[in-house]
């Protein structure tokens, strides 16, 4: 499925594959710098997602407001609505919490490169990235997919 | 290149996000994050579940175990 990102996913994923390099290029910038890199970078994608889903927050608020007025005219429609929203929820959930639990992996993959720099240890900080940033990329776009204004 | 494309993408956040800048720029200011930093790192993720970001979800809450 082609998918086109916005400028918002665009700089989300970029940022998460600007330290991929660094962990395959190895220790040549030190691999302290590599953990203290994906540190910071962990930290200010959480922060985008978390931004990402407030922007979903606003747009159930308004959709479950507006299920709501429907109702008192047409409560089968408002009702299907609801069945619907509800299952989109669902799916944002889900991939809101695999987003977060690849940053867990992240996060101590670059605490044990740090500790014990190894090529082992850095092959699996690459793969918790790459992977980290498939998730993300993936929510990102699901909330598009659904009206999200990103 | 990495670092600058890093920087560069942070400034859009910032743009995008002002809220951010605070938090941003104490990540950036961190020099050698020790242990307790990463650990608080996966406590805040851990603590940003769904229900406490999303407070119009109308999904049943998950029964406590």
């Amino acid at each position: 499925m082609k998918t086109l990102l916005n400028r918002f996913q665009l700089l989300t994923v970029a940022l998460w594959l600007a330290v991929v390099p660094l962990g395959i290029v190895g220790c040549g910038f030190g691999c302290q710098s590599t953990s203290k890199t994906t540190y910071a970078a962990s930290g200010v994608t959480h922060i985008a997602a978390v931004t990402a889903l407030k922007g979903w927050n606003e747009y159930l608020g308004n959709e479950y407001a507006s299920i709501l007025a429907q109702s008192a005219t047409d409560p089968d429609k408002a009702g299907k609505r609801k069945t619907a929203l509800l299952a989109k929820e669902e799916q944002v959930k889900a991939a809101y919490e695999k987003y977060r639990a690849s940053q867990i992996v992240v996060l101590t993959a670059a605490q044990e490169f740090g500790r014990e720099p190894s090529a082992t240890g850095q092959d699996k900080l690459s793969a918790a990235v790459a992977a980290s940033a498939a998730t993300l990329a993936s929510l990102l776009d699901l909330l598009k997919t659904f009206g999200v204004k990103l | 290149m990495a670092p600058g494309i890093i920087i560069a993408l942070i400034q859009l956040i910032i743009r995008e996000a002002p809220d951010a800048i605070a938090a941003i720029r104490a990540l950036l200011a961190k020099n050698n994050p020790t242990d307790a930093d990463f650990e608080a790192a996966k406590e805040q993720i851990r603590k940003d579940t769904y229900e406490k970001v999303v407070s119009n979800t109308q999904l049943p809450p998950m029964p406590k175990v």
